[in-house]
């Protein structure tokens, strides 16, 4: 029986995806929730080019344990996407346990449209974060969601 | 028998309104809703739009429940734009269409969520916000209220009102603490810069409250039991992480002097009906201030907005 490929989801530069979970780390400190908004492009393939971190667009997420946005903390990144040409096509924010959704993140898609990914690192992102480490959750519309976890989580994502 | 006209500008800072008789002609009802605009703003070139007539609104099904005009009652608008080229921005998308300047919110925002793909079961807690802004208009605004000085264009940012994501896991009194500081009414005091919250460090929360001249003094809550026991506290050094100096405490005149008090409890507590070391043995306050007694329903913003009130009353005085 051949194998079943699987189609990554999301694809990021493993230079990129190294800085970012050294930041996100770095922002949570162990203690609290971070996250960003990853932006890039959708087509032909839905790739991270660049990211901005909650923190840098909401100074109070500082003051809080966990991830809260408002309205115009969005309005900020999406003149940003409009600025540069690109477009929000994932998320990613820590948790201090494991990579599976809380009911507030299955509530509170960053994007609300069918195909958005919502990665969660675990463990605050603190300490060595593999592939398979991670949630990989795809927002499917109508408040449903598809996760992926270990090995199927690491097959969604391709590093370049 | 009398008809209210509801009129809406982009002149107007608000929904405005004025009664006519329901007989009268179109242009005594002109002259009526123009006389509601400033009079140095009353041009030639001002047209009266009326919500009845949003039939040439192409793109979707015309909705009469939310029009559902009462009988007595017409939303007009009035403005110089017969035509608002709208641009909706989300997450990098963007989506633009020509309305008529009485059209809603509600509808403009409807239209969005169709255009870019969002089902409508997802997109409850979205809202327009006025590109570069805090506004968020309520849905039943005219899109025409929010073009600029020049042009007749507007750019409006789709997103969520707040957005809570993680996986922290509370107990009872701390979950229900944290769901009041989410809720609208906190929320709106936060942006409409009367209090913001500083932190949440379980159990205490430090909310800034600001004062009538802009001083703003950090009033630390603890809040085990919430909300079904009132918080207690007091003002807060946060430099210092330790109680205000009784000098730096904010005062007044007779009423809102004696709330704020420094010698009770050792300042430990403010000297007011919804807190809980205060209205132990105060039992008359619940009949003198029932306006200011904790309310667990209420929650966090009953103290809150009490500070706010004695930090805002004429009477208040910087340290």
């Amino acid at each position: 029986m051949g194998m079943i490929m699987s189609v990554p989801k999301l694809e990021i530069s493993r230079v990129l995806w190294s800085e970012l979970v050294k930041r996100l780390a770095h922002s949570g400190q162990g203690r609290r929730e971070s996250g960003a908004f990853l932006l890039g492009t959708l087509q032909p393939s839905r790739k991270v080019t660049a990211y901005i971190l909650y923190d840098d667009i909401s100074p109070s997420a500082q003051h809080r344990n966990y991830v809260f946005l408002l309205g115009g903390d969005m309005s900020k990144v999406w003149a940003e996407c409009e600025r540069q040409g690109i477009q929000v096509v994932a998320d990613i924010h820590t948790h201090p346990k494991g990579p599976a959704q809380s009911r507030s993140d299955r509530a509170h898609p960053i994007v609300s449209i069918g195909g958005h990914i919502a990665l969660i690192v675990p463990n605050f992102a603190t300490g060595l974060v593999r592939p398979e480490d991670l949630g990989v959750h795809e927002f499917q519309s109508k408040g449903h969601w598809k996760s992926w976890f270990r090995a199927e989580a690491a097959n969604k994502l391709h590093f370049t | 028998m009398k008809a209210r006209i509801f009129v809406q500008s982009p002149l107007l800072n608000d929904i405005s309104v004025t009664q006519v008789d329901e007989n009268e002609t179109a242009e005594h009802i002109w002259k009526e809703c123009m006389a509601l605009i400033p009079e140095h703003l009353q041009q030639s070139d001002l047209e009266l739009f009326d919500e009845e007539n949003d039939d040439a609104l192409d793109d979707e099904q015309a909705t009469r429940s939310e029009s559902d005009f009462h009988k007595h009652e017409r939303r007009v608008h009035i403005g110089r734009c017969h035509k608002i080229k709208v641009t909706i921005r989300y997450a990098g998308r963007s989506v633009d269409h020509s309305f008529k300047p009485m059209i809603t919110i509600e509808r403009v925002k409807r239209w969005a969520v169709r255009e870019l793909g969002i089902a409508p079961e997802d997109a409850n807690e979205l809202v327009l916000q006025l590109a570069g802004s805090d506004v968020q208009p309520s849905r039943d605004r005219h899109v025409g209220c929010y073009v600029g000085e020049s042009g007749c264009n507007v750019v409006f940012d789709l997103v969520r009102a707040y957005t809570v994501n993680g996986d922290v896991t509370y107990s009872p009194d701390e979950a229900a603490l944290r769901q009041h500081i989410e809720s609208g009414s906190f929320l709106s005091g936060d942006s409409g810069g009367r209090w913001s919250l500083r932190s949440v460090i379980w159990p205490h929360v430090i909310v800034d409250v600001v004062a009538r001249n802009g001083d703003v003094y950090a009033l630390r809550l603890r809040c085990d039991g919430y909300p079904q026991q009132p918080p207690t506290g007091t003002f807060w050094n946060v430099s210092e992480d330790a109680q205000l100096e009784a000098c730096r405490w904010p005062r007044g005149g007779q009423r809102a002097g004696q709330a704020l008090r420094t010698d009770w409890q050792g300042g430990t507590a403010l000297y007011i009906p919804c807190d809980r070391m205060s209205i132990a043995g105060h039992d008359q306050w619940n009949q003198l201030y029932p306006a200011w007694i904790w309310n667990p329903r209420e929650g966090l913003i009953r103290y809150i907005n009490v500070v706010w009130e004695l930090l805002n009353g004429d009477d208040y005085v910087s340290p």
